[in-house]
């Protein structure tokens, strides 16, 4: 190229300007093109579904033949129903002593693993441990730790006391402590939250509750609990909602029984859906159970106000 | 070129929402269908031209053997049928309906399935399958090479809707090591023979029995067949809990699909429930339900344990001794009458239905019937220990079982049991019912604490009474 034709092709290019985004509109774009495939992904597999199953909460469905619109006799059925009620009793009962004793004990156990002794790290370790482990295999361990002849518990029971343990999953009586029992060995990951929660509160203010004269229990309840409070709510939110969908444990070890004293609300869903072929009464029970950790999650958060300290404000 | 974190990011995001919508989009790349293969579902396709793909659904539970025999099926129908590709998707029993359902709903049924866990009745009333009347006409099909008992259970209304491929007896397996150290005389062979009955088994089960106080070193008598609905035990009283006049013969529910009425807390019914529960909780001949689950736990079928003598199962098991190779012998006898003087054998017929949504229902039919009726069918006789509905393949069956390891029995004797139990025989109602799952769960539910010794029967049978009434009229 000649000295001339470059000067030309400079000379082309003034005069012309070059469309350029706002600094905001680019922004904008960026920000769709980046957040795009999970909206999309949100759209298609959780909305869309969700939809889908409120629309057929109103029909008769059985996944082979199209859905026929029924208005609300999937409601009217299940409000006659007398396992729908049991299922709900036995998924209440349950959560009403689960979510308190979890927050509890886990609580107690994050203060235990907070305290500078050797080899803390692998006892930490050790207790988080059996909340990787898939339910389905836990609850596998648990039927043969509750068997009544051959079970763990009933042979440390019957060397300890001199007592025969009783037929824990096979009795309508003791099946729901036995799923407690069993549902508490998942407790790690509500354990570590709060060790996290309990390592972050200020040393200072220990010190200088300390100065005052303040005693153990002073500061536990006036420093270390409204310190953690948030995260205790988090875990109290967290634990009522895992509580009320309950299934893979239950699938496992009892299949509701016996005489449906361990029949949870989302084992009933699961029947009515994949072994009964009532896809729509399934889908009417699941907008049921969503309608009603809503209302909860709600009273939970209303009620919080009173409750949990936020250090920075709300 | 120098990349900074800016543009990597972008080029990221533009990637994945690139890949994402790729994923969401129709796959214009693939090869066009051919026409043929667009067919509606309808028992009389047009012909195919083309190369299809059909979906079959295999239970993989129980045995590998039933694995290694649904793919060497699959190898064997694509070599003949090379037009033909045959997709086989191997799923537990227990998960079978969830994941029917799931393909159903998805719009991709499998071309071909089983009755495993549902009863073809279930399917019938949601119209998941068609009648094959129209492929066996057009093929000329001769259904009298198949055990008749089976074909009668998967008949309804004059059709037939599924084709069976197994067809199994319930029988007594029995642990020879274990009579042979008590100095008890094995059963008889005969289904005839009334004086093994339920007096004698009793007395048998309690000479088998030990130290049942200790469970680590109890050996226990026997694990009476209560069966589904606990018809195993109700038949041999002669009577059904779906009818009040006499056995399964009586009970209209069988043939239409629709049970009409029920009566498990009518006195008979009593009796029978608390003889069975008595074996275990007073006579302490059977084990309990929580000694038998820790053995299933254990070695995947209590009687493999080696501490159950007696066990009143489905020849379905065999495949598990098959794999199990018991270190002690065993054999097969016929199940104890009765007092009523009947010893009506339930049978399982494991069938093959032809989905209502097929794509390509011709080529589901073709796949199905080498299933049930050409080499598919020989190769699961050979090598399943599930027992086949078609009658010249018994013999590969039968010499199947006489290479079993342990198995204590002469050839004749064997044949014997397995063939006469027909004589006596009786579709169980898991296989017949509409909605079977939800009175299988109610029945379930409701008796577990009368089996558990948690409740007096009278009282339990009354609940189960109620439960089945409130099902039926829902």
């Amino acid at each position: 190229m000649t000295t001339v034709d470059q000067a030309q092709s400079v000379l082309s290019g003034i005069g012309k300007k070059r469309f350029r985004f706002s600094l905001g509109a680019q922004e904008a774009m960026w920000f769709y093109i980046f957040v795009g495939p999970w909206l999309l992904s949100f759209f298609i597999f959780t909305l869309g579904p969700m939809l889908a199953s409120f629309y057929f909460s109103f029909t008769q469905y059985n996944a082979i033949q199209p859905p026929v619109w029924i208005g609300l006799k999937n409601f009217v059925t299940l409000y006659n129903d007398p396992v729908f009620w049991k299922s709900i009793n036995v998924t209440f009962t349950f959560s009403g002593i689960f979510v308190p004793v979890n927050l509890g004990v886990s609580l107690f156990l994050a203060a235990m693993l907070n305290l500078r002794v050797p080899a803390m790290r692998v006892i930490r370790t050790i207790y988080y441990l059996p909340s990787v482990l898939p339910e389905v295999v836990t609850g596998l361990v648990w039927i043969w730790i509750f068997n009544p002849d051959f079970g763990l518990l009933n042979y440390i029971l019957y060397l300890t006391t001199g007592i025969k343990g009783p037929n824990w999953l096979g009795s309508e009586a003791w099946v729901m402590p036995a799923v407690i029992i069993s549902a508490l060995w998942g407790m790690g990951s509500g354990v570590i939250i709060f060790l996290a929660a309990l390592q972050g509160v200020p040393q200072e203010m220990y010190e200088a509750a300390e100065l005052d004269g303040a005693n153990f229990l002073h500061r536990y309840f006036h420093i270390t609990l409204p310190m953690i409070s948030p995260v205790i709510l988090f875990n109290f939110l967290v634990g009522t909602i895992g509580a009320l969908q309950t299934f893979a444990r239950i699938y496992v070890m009892t299949q509701g029984g016996p005489n449906y004293a361990s029949y949870f609300y989302n084992l009933y869903l699961y029947s009515n859906a994949f072994s009964y072929f009532r896809l729509g009464l399934a889908s009417a029970q699941a907008w049921i159970l969503f309608v009603v950790i809503m209302i909860l999650t709600m009273l939970i958060l209303r009620t919080s106000g009173r409750w949990v300290y936020y250090a920075g404000g709300r | 070129m120098k990349v900074s974190r800016r543009d990597f990011l972008k080029s990221a995001a533009l990637m994945a929402a690139g890949t994402t919508l790729a994923a969401c989009g129709s796959p214009t790349a693939a090869p066009a269908a051919p026409a043929a293969t667009q067919a509606p579902a309808t028992t009389k396709a047009p012909a195919q031209t083309g190369p299809v793909t059909i979906t079959y659904l295999v239970r993989t539970d129980i045995q590998p053997t039933l694995i290694k025999w649904g793919e060497d099926t699959v190898a064997e129908f694509t070599k003949k049928n090379p037009n033909i590709k045959v997709e086989m998707i191997g799923v537990p029993w227990g998960d079978y309906n969830a994941k029917l359902l799931a393909m159903y709903a998805a719009g991709t049924p499998p071309e071909v399935s089983a009755n495993y866990a549902a009863g073809f009745g279930t399917f019938i009333l949601n119209k998941a399958i068609v009648p094959l009347d129209d492929y066996i006409k057009a093929d000329k099909v001769d259904l009298t090479v198949l055990e008749q008992g089976a074909i009668d259970a998967v008949t309804r209304d004059g059709k037939l809707w599924a084709l069976p491929l197994a067809n199994q007896p319930i029988v007594t397996f029995y642990n020879m090591d274990l009579f042979d150290k008590a100095g008890v005389k094995y059963p008889t062979v005969d289904w005839a023979d009334k004086s093994w009955n339920n007096e004698a088994y009793e007395k048998m089960a309690a000479s088998l029995t030990k130290n049942v106080d200790d469970p680590k070193t109890a050996v226990w008598g026997g694990s009476y067949y209560e069966g589904q609905l606990g018809v195993g035990l109700f038949w041999r009283y002669g009577i059904d809990p779906f009818n009040n006049t006499g056995g399964p013969e009586k009970t209209d529910g069988y043939k239409t699909g629709k049970l009409t009425n029920v009566y498990y807390d009518q006195p008979k019914y009593i009796e029978a429930m608390q003889w069975l529960v008595d074996l275990t909780w007073k006579k302490k001949v059977s084990p309990r339900t929580s000694d038998t689950d820790a053995l299933n736990q254990a070695v995947g079928w209590f009687f493999l344990s080696g501490r159950v003598a007696m066990a009143g199962e489905g020849t379905w098991r065999l495949g598990d001794i098959f794999k199990a190779k018991p270190a002690w012998k065993w054999g097969i006898a016929p199940l104890p009458f009765g007092p009523a003087g009947t010893n009506i054998c339930p049978t399982f017929n494991d069938s093959w239905m032809l989905s209502s949504k097929s794509k390509n229902p011709d080529a589901g039919w073709k796949f199905l019937k080498f299933v049930g009726l050409e080499d598919g069918a020989k190769m699961y006789a050979d090598t399943t220990g599930f027992m086949p509905a078609k009658k010249d393949l018994f013999n590969n069956f039968f010499d199947s079982i006489m290479k079993a390891e342990g198995f204590g029995m002469k050839r004749e004797d064997l044949v014997k049991v397995l063939t006469d139990g027909f004589k006596v025989s009786f579709p169980a109602p898991g296989k017949t019912i509409d909605r079977f799952p939800e009175f299988n769960t109610a029945y379930n539910q409701t008796t577990g604490p009368i089996k558990n010794n948690e409740k007096p029967v009278e009282v339990g049978m009354k609940e189960v009474q109620a439960k089945f009434k409130s099902l039926i009229t829902s």
